[in-house]
């Protein structure tokens, strides 16, 4: 399995393959005016998506979560450079989008004005299917972000990088993470 | 390694005793041998220098890599014909060439992968080091498709031995006829999903068996070289030196004779043959950097530019003697061109061993070496045979019925080991075909000046029957392992993916029939050697490289023995 084929299964795992993200993402689409796109991440934008990954993945008692891992600049870099205009207008409608539906709901409260189990409930509603692409999109690149950054190697998987031995076939310890 | 000054035109300092054509996996042996036995030796490398350890990504992590070790959008857009390779990434892609630096004309397609540098393939080589068997030197002989090989097995196996230990090939002796068993280090061991289709396999399926790869990766440590750091990291170059390469092995063996000149930026554009004298008497080179043309000289020479480019430099070498490319008598130079076929690939996930799992990564994989027209195996539909390679591993990421879809316990899931997995892959046999051909583009050229190569390779009657039964064979053994979400395809992948491309100027026995003789010499050149791919008289299914490397050191110790004798 070639790490495209991984990290499909990854997000397949995830339930979050829908219309949009991974295998457009992955394709390499490429944008040419990137500095038009970035502009739109305004801070309040990056801010907003910060929150809406954090909730997605937490820091939690043993590492750090998606706001640790600078999520919200990898998505930046990553929609800025990659994605297609269509998946652009999708992915900057997805974040506001939540943040009225929050204000609807929890009576002017937006998104980050939230508590943390507000903000959890609130996302949940995004999980029925069919799923929201521009939710997904959001979802896939916490995912694929988070666990290749720094805090979701080195913190929430077992990090090895030089082993310096090989042991085949061993029992699973308790509590053992995830090779990084 | 001294580097010689372009200016020094003096014929005196541009001649040596012995050249070799590249510095990959068969030419950094050519250069080791021929220092170690006594001669001034010098290599002509078409790329760059790469000093063993000058690997700058080798220690990178994901975080620190652009696209987060994806190629970016405008890699994958310039290079439809690499970025095919799994392997390519940002992390190694300075060890391939780019689709356009290389152009060349596919008739049929045939995707030609290639590394231009010091070390060329070695560096990314899979590193996968079955011998040959006695049968795969015998098939041509016994069906009549290509020609008698002139060596058998027993002429090899001495020279497999010779380079086995000086490489450090990790394996298990298995004792089974199909993969000889060789000089190995210990084996790496297999995981908990490998050992269970091992054992269905062979309860199954009696004439089929699992085995743990042979491969030259250091289980301990050999020299200043390895032990193996179990990152599999490999195709970015090892800093540890883990496994085999030309930069960390052969070169500097050879270097420490101080009888060896390298000269990178150096593509040969034809071997000098004198007519007076009937033998090859040098080389012209064009400076890559400047396009100047230089010559050098010595008294035998050895072609390892990798298959298309040896013969490509054989055609390009005319001469009133020898109109249709050097040593071209048979007309054969250019014809049979073979790769292996990897088209058939699975994978298929299992349910079972959730208690157990692996520390490490483990730079290689398991085989089920061929078990088709072995021994008393007879097919009706096909020829010769071929291999599985396969390999486990648990999946990150244990997501179930009941994992939150995000949140704390999603993260955790996914942070969790998960459900088993294997895939596996073809390595098959491709019969010699005269018609399966590299010629010369008589309109168009490279960079360099050079022809244009122009491929016209096919898999024929043969080789999509055993496309067939490969589809059936994968799923019959994933389905006796207990696997579920079997997956078994033809990707119908061009050829020339196996990154085994060979044949197109073979050995054997008789001048009219074919390129190089019993040693490995051009029939009617006798002083100018091809040791790589090119020289394959069939394919068999084995990864190819530890034959290239015990061909090349059988052939050297032929040359010098002509070359102390003055016979050449």
């Amino acid at each position: 399995m070639n790490r495209r084929d991984a990290l499909k299964s990854l997000l397949t795992l995830s339930g979050s393959v829908t219309v949009f993200g991974a295998d457009k993402f992955l394709a390499g689409e490429h944008n040419a005016d990137v500095e038009h796109v970035m502009r739109q991440f305004t801070p309040e934008l990056l801010a907003l998506l910060g929150e809406i990954a954090e909730t997605i993945i937490p820091a939690t008692p043993d590492s750090g979560g998606a706001k640790a891992a600078g999520i919200a600049t990898f998505m930046e870099e990553i929609v800025s450079n990659h994605g297609t205009s269509e998946e652009q207008r999708i992915f900057f409608a997805a974040a506001p989008a939540i943040d009225a539906a929050a204000r609807t709901t929890y009576h002017g409260r937006g998104f980050t004005e939230l508590s943390v189990a507000e903000r959890e409930v609130h996302l949940l509603t995004y999980e029925s299917q069919p799923q929201d692409p521009g939710y997904a999109a959001i979802k896939q690149l916490t995912i694929w972000g988070y666990f290749t950054s720094e805090v979701g190697q080195t913190e929430a998987l077992a990090y090895d990088p030089v082993p310096g031995a090989f042991q085949g076939d061993i029992p699973l310890q308790p509590g053992q993470k995830a090779w990084n | 390694m001294s580097i010689p000054s372009v200016s020094t035109k003096g014929k005196a300092s541009h001649t040596f005793d012995a050249i070799v054509i590249g510095s990959g996996i068969s030419g950094g042996w050519a250069a080791k041998e021929f220092c170690e036995k006594g001669l001034q030796t010098l290599v002509l490398e078409r790329g760059r220098n790469v000093e063993h350890g000058d690997y700058p990504t080798a220690m990178l992590e994901s975080w620190q890599r652009a696209y987060r070790g994806r190629n970016t959008p405008e890699f994958n857009r310039a290079n439809p014909i690499l970025t095919q390779v799994g392997a390519v990434n940002d992390a190694d892609r300075d060890f391939f060439v780019p689709d356009a630096e290389h152009p060349y004309v596919q008739k049929q397609p045939f995707s030609w992968i290639k590394g231009y540098q010091v070390g060329g393939k070695s560096l990314l080589w899979a590193r996968w080091t079955q011998r040959w068997s006695e049968a795969d030197f015998e098939a041509n002989s016994r069906d009549g498709h290509g020609v008698d090989w002139p060596i058998r097995y027993r002429d090899l196996a001495p020279w497999y031995s010779y380079v086995e230990k000086f490489v450090g090939i990790a394996g298990n002796r298995d004792g089974l006829p199909q993969i000889p068993d060789g000089e190995y280090l210990p084996p790496m061991e297999m995981n908990a999903l490998e050992k269970h289709l091992k054992a269905q396999i062979e309860t199954n399926f009696p004439d089929r068996n699992l085995v743990i790869s042979r491969t030259a990766n250091l289980t301990q440590q050999r020299g200043n070289r390895g032990p193996c750091q179990y990152r599999s990291r490999c195709n970015r170059g090892c800093p540890y030196a883990g496994y085999f390469s030309s930069n960390s092995a052969t070169l500097p063996a050879a270097n420490a004779t101080g009888r060896l000149t390298m000269r990178p930026f150096s593509v040969v554009h034809s071997i000098i043959y004198d007519e007076t004298q009937q033998k090859a008497v040098g080389v012209r080179v064009i400076d890559t950097n400047t396009l100047e043309t230089t010559e050098f000289f010595a008294r035998v020479i050895f072609v390892n530019a990798a298959t298309i480019n040896s013969t490509l430099l054989l055609l390009n070498s005319t001469s009133e003697r020898f109109p249709q490319g050097l040593g071209n008598d048979s007309a054969q130079l250019g014809r049979n061109l073979m790769d292996h076929n990897y088209r058939v690939k699975g994978y298929a996930s299992h349910d079972g061993f959730k208690d157990r799992y692996y520390s490490g990564r483990r730079p290689t994989g398991v085989l089920i070496p061929k078990f088709r027209n072995v021994g008393t195996d007879k097919q009706e539909n096909f020829l010769r045979g071929y291999a599985f390679s396969a390999g486990g591993m648990r999946n990150r990421g244990n997501i179930g019925p009941d994992t939150p879809p995000i949140g704390a316990g999603f993260k955790k899931a996914l942070s969790e080991p998960g459900s088993w997995g294997m895939w596996l892959g073809s390595m098959a046999e491709m019969l010699p075909h005269p018609e399966n051909r590299i010629t010369l583009s008589a309109t168009q050229t490279d960079r360099w000046g050079m022809p244009q190569v122009e491929i016209n390779a096919v898999h024929r009657e043969n080789e999509e029957a055993m496309v067939k039964d490969m589809l059936v064979t994968a799923e019959e053994m994933f389905h006796a392992g207990g696997f579920r979400n079997i997956n078994v395809r033809d990707s119908k992948e061009p050829i020339g993916l196996g990154i085994h491309e060979m044949g197109t100027a073979r050995m054997g026995r008789n001048p009219r029939t074919s390129v190089l003789n019993a040693h490995n010499a051009i029939h009617a050149v006798p002083n100018v050697y091809v040791t790589d791919g090119a020289c394959m008289t069939s394919s068999s299914w084995q990864n190819p490289s530890i034959t290239y490397m015990a061909l090349t050191a059988r052939a050297v110790d032929h040359a010098v023995q002509q070359f102390n004798r003055h016979e050449i």
